[in-house]
């Protein structure tokens, strides 16, 4: 029969080697989850900015031109110079460095709040856990910028502030992950025939529950870096936390917001389109993952 | 007779659903597994027989009642304390895909119970955990891969070599065999016969398959809406079964044999809810045998089957009892 | 006329895997089987073996990936593989009925029963809603439901899964059907439940003279229920006939494999193997398909193995029917 006679000769094809292995998957991948795809090259893009970010910038980032204060786009300066005469294009590269400074730190962060307690609370469930889910939610209904302006506030102007008020903000998401993930596991099967072998309630939650609840934080991670990227930005362009000259793409929107008005385009919109770009990026990767990893998920994020 | 290695007595289980209401899952129940015996519970659903399964290895608490586990009373210990004793009860559940987790592979699912109650080392637990899955019958390339890579035999063989692994004396195995194929089950039953003859441990066998039940247990225990109706060793309870409802289930199951049509009990209507328990029998209301006298007195297991057995009937003596269904009784050359 | 002869279908599943391949999972290989009207055939087999894709590949319910990719379905002398999307619609419901596992899941959690009998009802007849309630409470009593009323107005959690199921049958059967499918309608059903519902199932094609396919895994209810039965291994069928024909003298060693191991004959301790590894539709042997799994097989399994007729109806697909 003809379908057997082709399943033989597909079986006798000779096995490719690892390169072609290697794209035949990324094209896989593309297909099943384009925006995935895209997501990871865009955020590759920008990580390539960051790590080499010496070699991509033709000049110093902080090095003010004071003859060449809000100069247009040219051959000299890409992206024009801003208000102090700085060149917008490298600082826009160091933004970059920036960005995933402030995300990836405060992303950990989160994870390593968010993920313990989620674990605990679900598992233990009754009054502790409904008393940190009334706490999760006061904070989650707390308008963020107002609390992470008031905390910055308090603790003081500094970039270490600023990633830990925005790990901070960011756990309660993990923490309702995670829980909703215990939550489901913790009448199944497992749990049950994992306590009937006589183990410890720490080794139920650590060995047997938290790699499976850490799916679905994981699928987060990239959607809370690119919140984080923009919380960053917001706050910085409000006054908080990092000031001039810090090549940080949200005080370049704040200075550059001045300048618009009259004219001068190029200070805040090339930092602005970075900004978009990257925080589009991660968000599509989270998405296209989280949809990879947890079909069964929509993706309402 | 040696002591047992189970005694349950008057074992009760009520569980508090919202509103004020409560679900009498068990409602009183006696029985006794010896070392090297089967005892197969047989029900429907809402019958009790999967909480009392959970009770007796105290995953649940008992409302009521007294369990027994080799002589000692663990009724009310605390969860801490019921930990090192389950070195020695075990429990083989009927899912197998749920009941491991997913991410770790047959080897160290298979060395966790070892890793829980022994002091053996690293390099001891890998020869323990290969001689169990040769036990089982599990090749040793098998142990490398996780779940997702094994058939359903394959995965309730490594719930079984898991639950031998400290060899426990008391074995409760929940519907082991009803999620897998049928050709699988037999496999399953031959392991649990070789298991039972090698360690002599004590067998409690859920199941709703009267089929499987008849082939493995030496005494069966017929429960409805949390209650024993009849108990009898297995031979008897097959060859004339004395409670109404034991008749009626066993007219009610079909053997894989055309050219036999028993002659079948219809019961009418549906299991009343555990919730709102009617007075009296708990059968009576779809009883084909059911007096006024049914509906309101409990009737008490009084002996049957020339006192080998008992059987929760006010009417045992009087009716007659129709011909059991061929499959079932001594046409069988087991 | 024969109500329903599926011939030689093949239904595969096509897709790309994450590495960029296209992978072919070939389902159903040729299965062949006629149903007469007023009988019922029972299709076994383990899981994996083709049953539930047959009958979601007859009712034309196949979701991509899964594709009928040759063979014909001739329903009252219509070919269904070929009928458009919009057609085998209009026959779903009203000629042809499916019946499917799970009843409580299968129900429409935000209607009451009656409700979604009448949605049914009037889906494929032109009545108007007071003729259709009447018939939906009809159905309901000829299906055994206590105080149909009431159940017309409940909502599907309120239901137990045995009257669940009923409502399920109900609905399947509200449009006179030719033919009706049910896939393992019993499973997760108490014992004296199912009784109940086979004997329903089993009395409405008597009575109306309907043809039905009864999937199941359980021999007891293939033995008491069916009167034909159709074992399947790996997408197709190893042996087929007359019920009393099959049990009685099994001759695929798949079958007699299968009738062994069921409790009431099995015997402990007789060192047989059943049962085996499930066979991988993505890479299926070539010849007989049973091959690496059969006590029996020998050098000439390599070869497509031909369709044997034991007496009548009854037929096996083997090279090596008789030995033993």
């Amino acid at each position: 029969m003809t379908a057997e006679l082709l399943m033989n000769a597909a079986a006798a094809r000779p096995r490719p080697s690892f390169a072609a292995r290697v794209v035949q998957r990324l094209i896989g991948l593309s297909r099943r989850s384009p925006t995935m795809m895209i997501g990871a090259g865009i955020i590759l893009l920008f990580a390539l900015f960051a790590i080499f970010h010496l070699w991509l910038m033709p000049h110093d980032p902080v090095r003010a031109y004071p003859t060449e204060v809000l100069k247009p786009p040219s051959a000299r300066f890409w992206f024009g110079t801003d208000g102090n005469g700085m060149d917008v294009f490298s600082r826009v590269i160091y933004g970059s460095l920036y960005a995933f400074g402030i995300a990836v730190p405060s992303v950990v962060i989160g994870l390593s709040l968010g993920v313990p307690l989620g674990l605990w609370t679900g598992y233990r469930g009754g009054l502790f856990d409904e008393i940190m889910m009334r706490v999760i939610d006061a904070i989650r209904v707390f308008p963020i910028i107002i609390l992470a302006l008031a905390i910055v506030a308090a603790t003081g102007q500094s970039l270490v502030n600023v990633i830990f008020v925005i790990g901070l903000i960011d756990s309660p998401i993990f923490v309702r992950v995670v829980r909703a993930e215990v939550l489901a596991l913790r009448s199944s099967n497992f749990v049950e025939a994992a306590r009937a072998l006589g183990n410890p309630t720490w080794r139920i939650l650590f060995v047997h529950l938290l790699p499976n609840a850490l799916r679905g934080a994981i699928a987060q991670t990239s959607v809370r870096a690119a919140w984080a990227v923009r919380i960053s930005a917001t706050l910085a362009f409000l006054g908080v936390g990092i000031q001039q000259p810090t090549p940080e793409w949200g005080a370049m929107i704040r200075q550059g917001a001045e300048f618009i008005v009259t004219g001068q385009w190029w200070v805040a919109l090339f930092p602005g389109c970075a900004l978009i770009v990257l925080v589009l990026g991660l968000n599509m990767f989270g998405d296209g993952a989280q949809d990879l990893l947890d079909p069964q998920r929509k993706t309402t994020r | 007779m040696s002591a047992p290695i189970l005694a349950v007595e008057n074992l009760t289980k009520h569980f508090a659903v919202g509103k004020g209401q409560v679900v009498h899952a068990v409602n009183s129940v006696s029985f006794a597994i010896h070392p090297g015996q089967t005892v197969g519970l047989v029900g429907e659903s809402g019958s009790g027989k999967s909480t009392i399964g959970r009770t007796v290895l105290r995953l649940l608490r008992p409302t009521s009642g007294r369990v027994v586990f080799d002589g000692r009373d663990i009724t009310d210990l605390s969860e801490a304390e019921c930990r090192p004793l389950r070195a020695r009860m075990q429990m083989v559940f009927q899912d197998p895909w749920s009941a491991l987790n997913p991410r770790h592979s047959a080897r160290r699912l298979i060395e966790e119970p070892l890793l829980l109650h022994t002091k053996l080392g690293a390099a001891e637990r890998r020869t323990r955990a290969e001689a169990l899955a040769d036990r089982v019958h599990l090749g040793r390339p098998v142990l490398d891969r996780f779940p997702s890579e094994l058939s359903g035999g394959q995965l309730q063989r490594v719930c079984v070599a898991r639950a031998i692994a400290t060899d426990p004396a008391l074995i409760v195995l929940d519907e082991p065999t009803s999620s897998l194929d049928l050709s699988v089950r037999a496999g399953i039953l031959e392991l649990l016969a070789e298991i039972r003859a090698e360690t002599g441990a004590g067998m409690l066998f859920i199941s709703h398959d009267l089929g499987t039940l008849k082939l493995i247990s030496d005494e069966i225990i017929v429960l409805y809406l949390g209650s024993v109706m009849e108990r009898a060793p297995s031979r008897e309870i097959f060859a004339a079964p004395s409670h109404p409802y034991t008749q009626a289930l066993m007219s009610a199951h079909l053997s894989p044999d055309p050219d036999h049509h028993p002659a079948r009990i219809r019961l009418e209507g549906e299991i009343p809810s555990p919730i709102d328990l009617p007075p009296g029998c708990p059968f009576a209301s779809r009883c084909f045998a059911s007096i006024e006298a049914c509906h309101r007195e409990r009737p008490r297991l009084v002996p049957a089957h020339g006192g080998r057995g008992s059987a929760a009937c006010i009417r045992l003596a009087e009716f007659e009892r129709p011909t059991p269904p061929r499959g079932l009784t001594s046409g069988n050359p087991s | 006329m024969t109500l329903l002869a599926v011939e030689d279908l093949h239904t595969h599943f096509i897709s790309r895997s994450l590495d960029n391949e296209m992978r072919e999972a070939r389902a159903l290989n040729g299965v062949s089987f006629q149903l007469e009207r007023g009988r019922v055939l029972g299709l076994v087999g383990e899981t994996g073996a083709g049953k539930s894709l047959t009958a979601l590949s007859i009712m034309g319910l196949l979701k991509p990936p899964a594709r009928i990719v040759a063979g014909q379905i001739r329903f009252e002398g219509k070919d269904l593989a070929q009928m458009a999307p919009a057609e085998i619609n209009r026959l779903r419901g009203d000629r042809l009925a499916l019946i499917v596992q799970n009843p409580r899941a299968s129900l429409d959690p935000l209607a009451r029963i009656g409700d979604q009998l009448v949605r049914v009802h009037r889906a494929h007849r032109q009545v108007d809603a007071a003729a259709a309630r009447k018939r939906a409470v009809a159905m309901l009593t000829s299906v055994g439901l206590p105080d149909p009323e009431r159940c017309a107005r409940s909502w599907p959690h309120e239901l137990s899964g045995g009257m669940a199921q009923r409502v399920l049958i109900a609905m399947a059967l509200i449009n006179e059907p030719q033919l009706v499918i049910a896939d393992e309608p019993t499973t997760g059903l108490d014992v004296t439940v199912q009784a109940q519902i086979l004997d329903l199932i089993q009395g409405m094609v008597r009575a109306r003279g309907l043809g039905a396919i009864v999937i199941t895994h359980d021999l007891g209810v293939v033995a008491h229920y069916c009167d034909d039965v159709a074992v399947m291994y790996a997408g197709g069928i190893v042996e087929q006939g007359d019920t009393r024909a099959v049990f009685r003298q099994p001759r695929h060693p798949y079958t007699i494999n299968l009738i062994d191991s069921t409790p009431e004959r099995l015997v402990i301790g007789s060192g047989r193997i059943f049962g085996g590894p499930p066979p991988n539709l993505f890479d299926l042997p070539v010849g007989c398909h049973y091959r690496a799994r059969c006590p029996r097989a020998a050098d000439i399994c390599t070869t497509s193995p031909p369709w044997v007729t034991i007496a009548g109806q009854h037929q096996a697909r083997c090279h090596r029917v008789d030995q033993p």
